[in-house]
C-alpha cells in the first residue's frame, strides 16, 4: 500500500473566514452532498477514531474516577512491559530493513535483468496476500519447532531458536515482502530505461549507474516501504501470538493478554497507546514527508530501450538469490498443505482426510461466519472507498482534509489497538454492539477502507474531470454523477478494492479476535487456537479450507467480471 | 441582461502563498451574444467561465443570470452547459445516450427525449452514428456530439472551453463557423473562452481580452483591431507596429505624435493621448505600402531590408529603420517584378486613418 500525498488542490490551506461562509453557503444548496459528508465524517468519528479516544480515556482513567497518567509510568517502569515495547520497535525495524532488501532484490531483478522463470517469480511474490498472515508462523515450527521436520527429524535438533526474535523476523518477512514487492515493483518499473542509457552513454559502469542513478531515484520508494513495513509489523499480532511466546515479549501481544487474559484494561490501554504512537508517527512521516519526494522520470514518451543494467554473472547470482528464497517460500506454503493431510504433525506422519473432517464437524458455523462477515463487509467498504475517494478527489468542502486523514488513519492503527477500542467504546448503550455481527462488519469496513479510498483515488486522478462536470452542467446532481459516471468509469478500482477487502476479511486477526463471541467466530481465530492448543495438522486444515474459499471466489470474481473489466480496460475517458 | 459577472475574484491559495487568478471582473453578457473570453494562457479566462459554470466558487462578487443570484448554486442546478476542450464525452454510452443524458435526468417522457436527441444529432450533422461509443469517433465527431449534448438542454448560457484546440487546423475553421451558424439559429447566450485570436475574430459578438487576472478592453472584433486602447490588446491581436513618440495634438481624426528618434512627426488618430504625453502609434502590417508615390496626406519613414520571406500570396519584409527600432510590413499583389534585395532601401508609407495612437 502506497499512500500517496496528493494535493488537496485548495483544501490545503486553510480557508479564510470569508471564503469558509461562502464555501458553507455553496454546501447548503447541494443538501444531499452536505448530508453525505456529514454522515461519513459521523461515522468515520465514530468507527475510526472515537475508539482510540476510548483507550486513551481508559488508560487515563484510574480506579477511583480521576485522571491521572500513572498507568503509562507503570508501564514504563515493569521491565517486562518496557522490553515488549523495545522488542516490538527492535522486530519492526529489522523486517523493515530486510523485508524492503529482499523486495527490491525481487523487484530490480524483474525489472531489470533478463532472467528465466520472471512469471513465476512474481507468482511466488505476489502469493502471500491471499495467505491469512500467521501462516509463516505456523509453518516455521513445523518446519524447525521442537518437533520440527526439517530441525529435529533431519538433523535431529530440538532446540533449534525458532520462537524469539529470529523466527518472528522471518515469519513477518515472508508475510511482509510482498507489500515491499509490490511498490517498489511499481517504483523500479516506471524508471525508464533511457536513464541507465544516458548514464552509459556518460561513460558509467553498470555499478556506478546502478549507485547513481537507479538507487538515488527509487530513495524515496525505499524509505516510504521501510515505513509501510514497519507500520505492518508493529501491528502484526498473529505471528508474535504463536511464535514469541513470554520469552520475546512484543507489545500487541502483551496487550491482548493484558485485557484477555488478565482482565487488565488500564494497563492494556496504555500498551496499545505505546503500540499507537510510533504507528502513526511512521504514517505521518509516510503521508506527509516521504511520499512527497517521489521522482517522476516516466515521461509520455514510450521508451523502448533493450535493458542491460547486469552483466551475466550478476544476473545469475540474482537469479540464484531469487530463486532460492522463491523456493523457501513455497516450501512454508507447502508444509501447510502436507501439514493438513498427516494424521499429527511431528508425531505422525500418515496421509489422512481425518483433518477435514474435524474442521467440517466442529468448524462450519467459523466457515458459515466468516463467509457471512466478509459478504457483508465487503461490498460496504468497496462502495465506501469510492466515495470517500470521490468527495476527496473531486469535491471540494471545508474539513477535506481532515476527512483524508480520518479515512487513511486506520491503516496507521495496530489492529490490537482498535480492537481494544472496539470493546471499549461499543460495550455500552447507546452503542452495545459487543458480541454481535455488526461490531465484526463495522470493524472491517472501517478498516479495509483505505484500500478503496487509495485504489479509487488512483484511478480518479487519471479520469478527465471534465467528464463529471460535464454531467454536472447536464444537470445531474451528486448522486447521479456518481452513480451514472464516476462509478462506471472507475469500476476497475472498485472491484480491486472488493478483492482486496474480501481477502483481508477472511485472513483479519489481530482486532477481530477482541471482537468474536460464542455467536460469531472467525477461521482465522479457530486456527490460532488450534495452533496454540499444539493441533498444527487441524490448523492446517483450516487454513488450506480458508485459503481455497478465497481463491475460489477471487477466480468466481474473475469470471463474473470479465466482460465488465475488459470494457473499462479500453481505458477511454483515461488520460 | 442575460448574464451579468459583478466584480468576480478568485484567488486559488496553495501552500501560504495566493494566486490571484481572476481580479475584480465586471461585466455584462447581452442576451443571445456570443462573447468570447481572450487572452494568454494563465490570464484567468478559464477560471471565469468555472466561476459561470459554478466549478469555482468566487472569492468576491457574484454571477447573476436574468436577475437571478446564482453564484452560490452548484452546477447542475444553473441551466448553464458547456462544451469542453477535451470534449468530456462519457465513455461507456452511446452517442445517443450521451445526448440524450441530460435530459433522460429530467424525467421527460421517453417519446420526447427520443425526438428531441434525433433532431439534435441531425442538426450537428451525425445521423448514422447513434450507436457508436465516443472512442470510435473522430475528433471533430466528438466535438459534435459534445455540442448536441449541450444544446439539447436548451440552456440558459452556454459555454465553450477552447472547444476547437484539439482538432486540426482545418477541422478547426470548419467547426467554428459550425459553432456560429448553430449558435445564431438557436439564439442561445454563449459565452466561449480562447487563446487563438482568429477563431475569436471570427466568431464573436464581443470579444473580452484578458490579462493577469484583468479585462484589458471588451468590444466588437473591430473595435478591439483597429481601436486598441492599449499595448497588451494591440500587440495580442494580430500582428502589430510601434512608432514611439510624445503626442503633440489630440485629436481622434487628425492628431499628431513626434518621434525624436527617427525626427519626424506623423498624422495619426488620437483618441486617447494628451499633448505632452508619451504615445504609440499603432500600425498593422498590412497598413504598409512599400510605393514610390509621394502624397502629402501619407506619412513615410525609409529602411532598409532586413529579410523577407515570400509567402505566395504576399512578400513580408523586416525593415530596419534609421533609431534601430524593426518594422514588419506586408506587400500584397505582387507582379512579375523582381524581388528585393536584402540590405535595399526602402520607403514605407502609411495613411493616418491607419496609424491609431494609444498611450506610450
Amino acid at each position: 500500500m502506497f499512500f500517496k500525498g496528493h494535493t488537496l488542490a485548495d483544501g490545503g490551506a486553510p480557508l479564510r473566514s470569508n471564503e469558509l461562509f461562502r464555501s458553507l453557503k455553496a454546501l447548503t444548496k447541494e443538501p444531499f452532498l452536505l448530508l453525505l459528508i456529514i454522515g461519513i465524517f459521523f461515522l468515520l468519528f465514530l468507527f475510526s477514531l472515537y475508539p482510540l479516544i476510548k483507550v486513551a480515556m481508559v488508560s487515563f482513567e484510574r480506579t477511583d474516577g480521576t485522571l491521572g497518567l500513572d498507568v503509562y509510568q507503570q508501564t514504563l517502569s515493569n521491565s517486562y512491559l518496557r522490553q515488549g515495547f523495545y522488542n516490538s520497535l527492535l522486530v519492526a525495524s529489522l523486517t523493515a530493513i530486510f523485508g524492503v532488501a529482499i523486495g527490491y532484490l525481487f523487484a530490480y531483478t524483474l525489472n531489470r535483468a533478463d532472467i528465466p522463470l520472471k512469471r513465476f517469480f512474481r507468482f511466488v511474490a505476489l502469493m502471500p496476500v491471499v495467505f491469512p498472515p500467521f501462516i509463516g508462523a505456523m509453518s516455521l515450527i513445523m518446519l524447525f519447532g521442537f518437533n520440527g521436520m526439517i530441525t529435529a527429524k533431519i538433523f535431529g535438533i530440538r532446540d533449534f531458536p525458532v520462537y524469539g526474535l529470529w523466527g518472528l523476523m522471518m515469519a513477518q518477512m515472508i508475510c511482509f515482502f510482498p507489500v515491499a514487492f509490490i511498490t517498489l515493483d511499481g517504483v523500479i518499473s516506471t524508471i525508464s530505461p533511457t536513464l541507465e542509457d544516458a548514464a552509459f552513454n556518460l561513460g558509467a559502469s553498470r555499478w556506478q549507474a546502478f549507485r547513481k542513478v537507479i538507487l538515488p531515484v527509487s530513495i524515496p520508494g525505499i524509505a516510504s516501504t521501510l515505513l509501510v513495513l514497519f507500520i505492518e509489523s508493529l501491528a502484526d499480532f498473529g505471528n508474535p501470538l504463536i511464535l514469541a511466546g513470554s520469552r520475546f515479549p512484543v507489545l500487541s501481544v502483551q496487550a491482548y493478554l493484558e485485557i484477555t487474559g488478565m482482565y487488565n484494561l488500564r494497563t492494556g490501554a496504555a500498551l496499545a497507546v505505546w503500540l499507537l504512537l510510533p504507528s502513526i508517527l511512521a504514517f505521518l512521516a509516510q503521508k506527509y514527508w516521504v511520499s512527497r519526494k517521489r521522482y517522476i522520470t516516466l515521461t509520455g514518451k514510450p521508451t523502448t530501450s533493450v535493458i542491460k543494467s547486469v552483466n551475466r554473472p550478476v544476473k545469475w547470482c540474482l537469479f540464484s538469490l531469487c530463486l532460492l528464497i522463491s523456493l523457501f517460500i513455497l516450501l512454508i506454503y507447502a508444509t501447510i498443505i502436507w501439514g493438513s493431510f498427516t494424521q499429527a504433525w511431528g508425531m505422525s506422519n500418515r496421509f489422512t482426510l481425518e483433518n477435514f473432517k474435524y474442521v467440517f464437524d466442529v468448524g462450519w458455523e467459523s466457515i458459515k461466519d466468516t463467509l457471512v462477515i466478509a459478504f457483508t463487509s465487503t461490498p460496504l467498504s468497496a462502495l465506501l472507498g469510492m466515495t470517500i475517494a470521490f468527495l476527496i478527489v473531486r469535491k471540494r468542502f471545508p474539513g477535506k482534509g481532515a476527512m483524508d486523514f480520518l479515512s487513511l488513519l486506520s491503516f496507521a492503527v495496530p489492529g490490537t489497538v482498535i480492537g481494544i477500542g472496539y470493546i471499549f467504546a461499543f460495550n455500552t448503550p447507546p452503542f452495545l454492539l459487543t458480541g454481535t455481527l455488526a461490531i465484526l462488519v463495522l470493524n472491517f469496513v472501517f478498516r479495509y477502507i483505505p484500500v478503496g479510498i487509495q485504489s479509487g483515488i488512483a484511478l480518479l486522478n487519471q479520469v478527465d474531470p471534465a467528464i463529471e462536470e460535464a454531467a454536472f452542467t447536464l444537470g445531474a446532481n451528486n448522486r447521479t454523477v456518481f452513480s451514472r459516471v464516476t462509478l462506471p468509469l472507475i469500476i476497475p478500482a472498485f472491484f480491486s478494492a472488493l478483492v482486496f477487502s474480501f481477502v483481508r476479511a477472511m485472513t483479519a486477526i489481530s482486532a477481530a479476535i477482541f471482537l468474536v463471541s460464542a455467536k460469531w467466530n472467525l477461521m482465522t481465530v479457530q486456527i490460532l487456537s488450534q495452533t496454540d492448543s499444539g493441533r498444527l495438522s487441524e490448523a492446517c486444515a483450516y487454513s488450506v479450507i480458508l485459503i481455497t474459499i478465497i481463491l475460489f471466489f477471487m477466480m468466481l470474481l474473475k469470471l463474473l467480471l470479465r466482460n465488465k473489466i475488459s470494457l473499462s480496460n479500453q481505458n477511454y475517458g483515461v488520460r | 441582461m442575460g448574464l451579468v459577472l459583478e466584480n468576480i475574484t478568485k484567488i486559488f491559495r496553495s501552500d501560504g502563498s495566493d494566486m490571484r487568478a481572476v481580479d475584480h471582473i465586471a461585466l455584462e453578457i447581452p442576451s443571445g451574444a456570443l462573447v468570447t473570453l481572450l487572452g494568454p494562457s494563465g490570464c484567468g479566462k478559464t477560471t471565469t467561465l468555472r466561476m459561470i459554470a459554478g466549478f469555482e466558487l468566487p472569492t468576491e462578487g457574484s454571477v447573476r443570470l436574468e436577475g437571478e443570484d446564482i453564484t452560490f448554486l452548484p452546477p447542475n442546478q444553473r441551466n448553464i452547459s458547456m462544451v469542453f476542450q477535451s470534449y468530456a464525452l462519457f465513455p461507456h454510452l452511446s452517442v445517443e445516450e450521451n445526448v440524450a443524458f441530460g435530459l433522460k435526468i429530467k424525467h421527460i417522457s421517453r417519446d420526447t427525449v427520443r425526438k428531441e436527441t434525433r433532431e439534435m444529432i441531425d442538426l450537428v450533422g451525425l445521423r448514422g452514428l447513434e450507436k457508436r461509443r465516443p472512442d470510435q469517433l473522430s475528433g471533430g465527431q466528438q466535438q459534435r456530439v459534445a455540442l448536441a449534448r449541450s444544446l439539447v438542454m436548451k440552456p440558459k448560457v452556454l459555454l465553450f472551453d477552447e472547444p476547437l484546440s484539439n482538432l486540426d487546423a482545418k477541422l478547426r475553421e470548419s467547426m467554428r463557423l459550425e459553432i456560429r451558424r448553430i449558435q445564431q439559429e438557436t439564439a442561445i447566450t454563449s459565452v466561449y473562452v480562447t487563446h487563438d485570436q482568429v477563431e475569436a475574430m471570427s466568431i464573436s459578438d464581443l470579444i473580452v481580452i484578458m490579462e493577469k487576472g484583468k479585462i484589458m478592453q471588451k468590444g466588437s472584433p473591430f473595435e478591439v483591431y483597429i481601436r486598441p486602447e492599449n499595448a497588451f490588446v494591440a500587440d495580442f491581436i494580430g500582428k502589430v507596429n510601434f512608432i514611439e513618440g510624445v503626442a503633440d495634438k489630440q485629436d481622434p481624426e487628425s492628431g499628431i505624435v513626434v518621434s525624436s528618434s527617427l525626427k519626424k512627426s506623423f498624422n495619426c488618430r488620437n483618441a486617447l493621448v494628451e499633448k505632452g504625453r508619451p504615445a504609440r502609434i499603432v500600425v498593422r502590417p498590412e497598413a504598409f505600402s512599400l510605393s514610390n508615390a509621394r502624397n502629402e496626406e501619407l506619412n513615410s519613414i525609409a529602411g532598409t531590408v532586413l529579410s523577407y520571406s515570400f509567402l505566395g500570396s504576399h512578400l513580408e519584409y523586416i525593415v530596419k529603420l534609421p533609431d534601430g527600432s524593426v518594422i514588419n510590413a506586408l506587400e500584397y499583389n505582387l507582379s512579375e517584378r523582381q524581388l528585393p534585395r536584402v540590405g535595399e532601401e526602402k520607403r514605407l508609407f502609411f495613411s493616418k486613418e491607419n496609424a491609431w495612437t494609444i498611450p506610450g
